[in-house]
């Protein structure tokens, strides 16, 4: 065979769009376009806008949820991480400390909790559900400790709030922050070893290790790079709010997955898609705002919510390949 | 016969699993209160057999009559139903229950007239049972407190027997019953054996153990590549001409033509022991060598092999590399010392089925493709390379690995590991489940990897694929290397009674 026909085959399909991945698209579409024509000020700039905003949040976190799903993981910490490491940034801004210095706390202090998740499943060997609810709960609960629920507010520093609040062109800070991040995961889960290890672990996790992959490193990476993300998108919330709130990321988790799920990522491992992920993130902010705008109750958001993560579980169970058979 | 003493009765029962005829028209009897012995080969068809009876399988052909009465077994349930209970292997308790609540799960009994799931138990009477067969049909002692993941495992087996007596069962399957008892748990399970013909039960008695069938049993039936080769009183046995049955004048398959192995030893075993395991084993293996490893399950053979490969590391003895001491403690250690490992079930310890030809293939030596971005060309150029040189059929490189047969599959993690270069190879089962074309290929593949001065060592049940592949036979039983064959001069009757030490 000639090199230029192997070249030719090489270019794999650039985005990953697996049968699940293609749906959300679709759903998507549909929802947008039925919005629209149920509120006419759902297509505004404004709300668009509002949408993006609410969106990202999710999606950075969701980047690295979708390789911790995708090995067959599962991390219901990330919202209280959010939040705590929020909080360190502001605190430690409130102190006096630069703002660099408060960020780079904040991600560090994020990356160790991954670490700290990563070790106890991997080798400590307790089951990541266990392991990150417990998280959830303890981080949740120091900053309420710390902070007696009072939100944190008065963070002035101009080139703090840059970092939420920016714009470079017309394009708002968090969206590029957020448009780098899919960039440098998509990078990392497609274009590296660590990707595919990743992949394999949730494939098959035996046979992973008898190729000789290290699977305790692997876990403890994803799960760290996952806490990472989540500061990441902490740090942009508390620069948003210009505050860092004692209950901010609450049932984030819930919308991760979801995003995730939705995104064509299988529960069962081996499989992701993180522009299916990254518009799962896009269609739980539609559906948000969507439920705003029609003036449903609040109370009715969180049935909403959940129905669409057991759809779209069910829709992973019988669409695709089912393992537990 | 008189057909009423039959307790079963099977005519013409075929199964089959896509293109392989697991069974292929198996026709026998079992009376009322016989012993009755099935032998043969690994593969020969003896546990499909045995599943089909206890609903584990379903038949695809052929009848099966309890007691007269035509049966259908399609699932465990109705095995028990009409009497036919199986102990099997691997024991199948629940540990953290004590053996009354073991012997009655499923069937408790319980106060009040169409007890429901909610009823009370009736302990005392539960009790009273189980110690009622234990120490009165079974004459055995045991503490019926204790939770049976506590017992001793003869201890165990035999609650599994008194639960199998429990559900009324008149047909007793027994797989492998002694594989891991002492020999005193041996000879009481003997007395059980004796004592539930006695009382007109019927026993399947499927064994390795020669020997033992020929002192248990009243009949053997000899199975081999799925049919029924003999059907004789054991009087008219003895332990050569079973095994000569089971062997059957197999034919010579397509085998390559051995070249002479190199001078220079590649690997070099000195005491290696791993407890429980295996024992104090020693070999070389020369550059260029096809070493293979004889034994029944459970003999350590895999063990030995897995430990060399750092699954389950030996913990004492000396491995030497081209003379050099090293040590194998984890998988990547083994592999940085040019190590490769092929295990025995493709499907849960080798493919990733999701993923396409091409990620299988270079699973294990990623490291190859680029630093920290995959040169995704170059993989795909080595991908094509492999598919070719190694004859796998398949659309290329993205084709999903779940659309090929388990031959080319088996292919694919052959060259999985030749990509990694290896200096010695450790193959396990290399051509379990795959057909006799794909077969030849891989023998043709492991040779050639040997002529090119690479060092083989094959672990296999098939003792005819050992001679036919292999220079030297080792041969294990119960964790001890107890020979090294020279397979020019070696028979399957050799290797066949090494492993299994009859004395």
């Amino acid at each position: 065979m000639s090199t230029q026909a192997l070249d030719a085959k090489t270019s794999v399909s650039k985005f990953r769009l697996s049968g699940g991945a293609s749906g959300i698209v679709i759903a998507l579409i549909v929802l947008i376009v039925a919005l629209g024509v149920a509120s006419p000020r759902f297509l505004s700039v404004g709300n668009l806008t509002d949408i993006t905003r609410q969106a990202v949040f999710v999606a950075i976190i969701a980047f690295g949820a979708t390789l911790v799903i995708a090995m067959r993981g599962i991390d219901l910490s990330v919202g209280s991480t959010l939040a705590f490491t929020g909080l360190i940034a502001a605190d430690l801004m409130n102190c006096g400390f630069n703002p660099f210095v408060g960020v780079a706390a904040s991600l560090a202090v994020g990356t160790l909790i991954g670490i700290v998740n990563g070790v106890l499943v991997a080798k400590v060997r307790i089951a990541d559900f266990i392991v990150t609810m417990a998280m959830m709960v303890i981080t949740r609960g120091l900053i309420m400790v710390y902070t007696e629920g009072i939100p944190l507010t008065g963070l002035s520093n101009p080139s703090f709030q840059a970092f939420g609040q920016g714009f470079v062109g017309f394009v708002p800070m968090p969206v590029l922050v957020t448009i780098l991040t899919f960039a440098a995961v998509y990078f990392l889960l497609y274009q590296t070893r660590f990707g595919r290890y990743t992949l394999s672990i949730g494939s098959n996790p035996e046979a992973a290790r008898l190729v000789g992959i290290r699977i305790d490193r692997v876990k403890i990476a994803v799960y760290a790079l996952t806490g990472f993300l989540a500061a990441l998108s902490g740090v942009l919330l508390t620069s948003r709010l210009e505050a860092a709130m004692p209950e901010a990321g609450e049932g984030y988790e819930l919308d991760v997955i979801a995003a995730v799920v939705m995104g064509g990522t299988s529960l069962a491992g081996g499989k992701a898609s993180l522009l299916g992920t990254a518009a799962g993130a896009v269609l739980m902010a539609v559906v948000r705002n969507g439920l705003n705008i029609l003036n449903v109750n609040t109370f009715w958001h969180q049935v909403v919510i959940g129905a669409i993560i057991l759809l779209a579980v069910c829709a992973d169970k019988f669409g695709g390949r089912s393992r537990d058979t | 016969m008189d057909r009423s003493e039959l307790a079963l009765k099977i005519t013409g029962v075929g199964k089959r699993f896509g293109a392989t005829n697991a069974l292929s028209s198996i026709s026998m009897n079992l009376a009322k209160g016989e012993v009755l012995g099935l032998v043969g080969e690994n593969g020969a068809g003896k546990s499909t057999l045995m599943k089909i009876l206890s609903g584990a399988h379903v038949r695809d052909e052929g009848e099966i009559e309890v007691d007269g009465v035509r049966v259908e077994i399609r699932e465990p349930a109705e095995a028990q139903r009409v009497g036919i209970g199986i102990i099997y292997q691997e024991l199948s308790l629940f540990p953290d229950l004590d053996a009354v609540e073991n012997i009655f799960i499923g069937r408790e009994m319980s106060f009040g007239k169409s007890p429901n799931i909610t009823a009370p138990l009736r302990k005392k009477a539960m009790r009273e049972c189980a110690r009622q067969i234990l120490n009165e049909v079974l004459s055995v002692e045991i503490d019926l407190d204790c939770p049976v993941g506590a017992l001793t495992l003869a201890q165990r087996q035999i609650v599994e027997i008194a639960r199998t007596l429990n559900s009324n069962a008149k047909i007793l399957i027994m797989d492998e019953p002694t594989e891991a008892l002492e020999k005193a748990e041996r000879e009481r399970l003997v007395r059980i054996i004796n004592d539930l013909k006695q009382a007109g039960k019927s026993v399947i008695y499927v064994s390795h153990k020669l020997d033992e069938v020929l002192r248990i049993c009243d009949r053997v039936v000899v199975m081999r590549d799925g049919a029924c080769v003999a059907d004789l009183p054991t009087s008219t046995l003895d332990v050569n001409k079973m095994i000569g049955l089971m062997i059957g004048g197999s034919l010579a398959k397509q085998f390559p033509t051995k070249t002479s192995p190199g001078a220079d030893p590649i690997l070099k075993v000195e005491g290696l022991s791993r407890r429980g395991a295996f024992d104090n084993v020693n070999f070389e293996l020369h550059e260029g060598e096809i070493l293979g490893v004889a034994g029944l399950e459970g003999s350590g053979k895999s063990r030995l092999l897995r430990a060399l490969f750092g699954d389950g590391a030996a913990d004492s003895g000396r491995i030497l590399l081209r003379g050099r001491s090293i040590s194998i403690g984890s998988i990547s250690g083994a592999m940085n010392n040019g190590i490769a490992f092929l295990p025995a079930e493709r499907k849960t310890e080798g493919i990733f089925a999701e993923h396409s030809v091409g990620w299988n293939l270079t699973a294990s030596s990623l490291s190859k493709f680029g630093g920290v971005r995959l040169d995704r060309r170059a993989e795909r150029f080595q991908c094509v390379n492999h598919i070719r040189k190694m004859g796998i059929k398949s659309e290329g490189p993205q084709q999903p690995i779940g659309k090929l047969s388990g031959g080319n599959q088996q292919k694919v993690l052959l060259a999985r590991w030749l990509l990694t270069e290896p200096d010695v190879l450790l193959l396990e089962e290399p051509t379990r489940g795959i057909d006799i074309k794909a077969k030849g290929d891989v023998y043709q593949l492991i040779a050639s990897s040997a002529q090119s001065g690479k060092g083989i060592i094959v672990v296999s049940s098939d003792n005819t694929e050992l001679l036919g592949l292999c220079h030297r036979i080792l041969v294990m039983f119960e964790g001890e290397a107890v020979g090294i064959l020279d397979s020019a001069s070696a028979s399957e009757e050799t290797i066949a009674s090494l492993s299994i030490q009859r004395t």
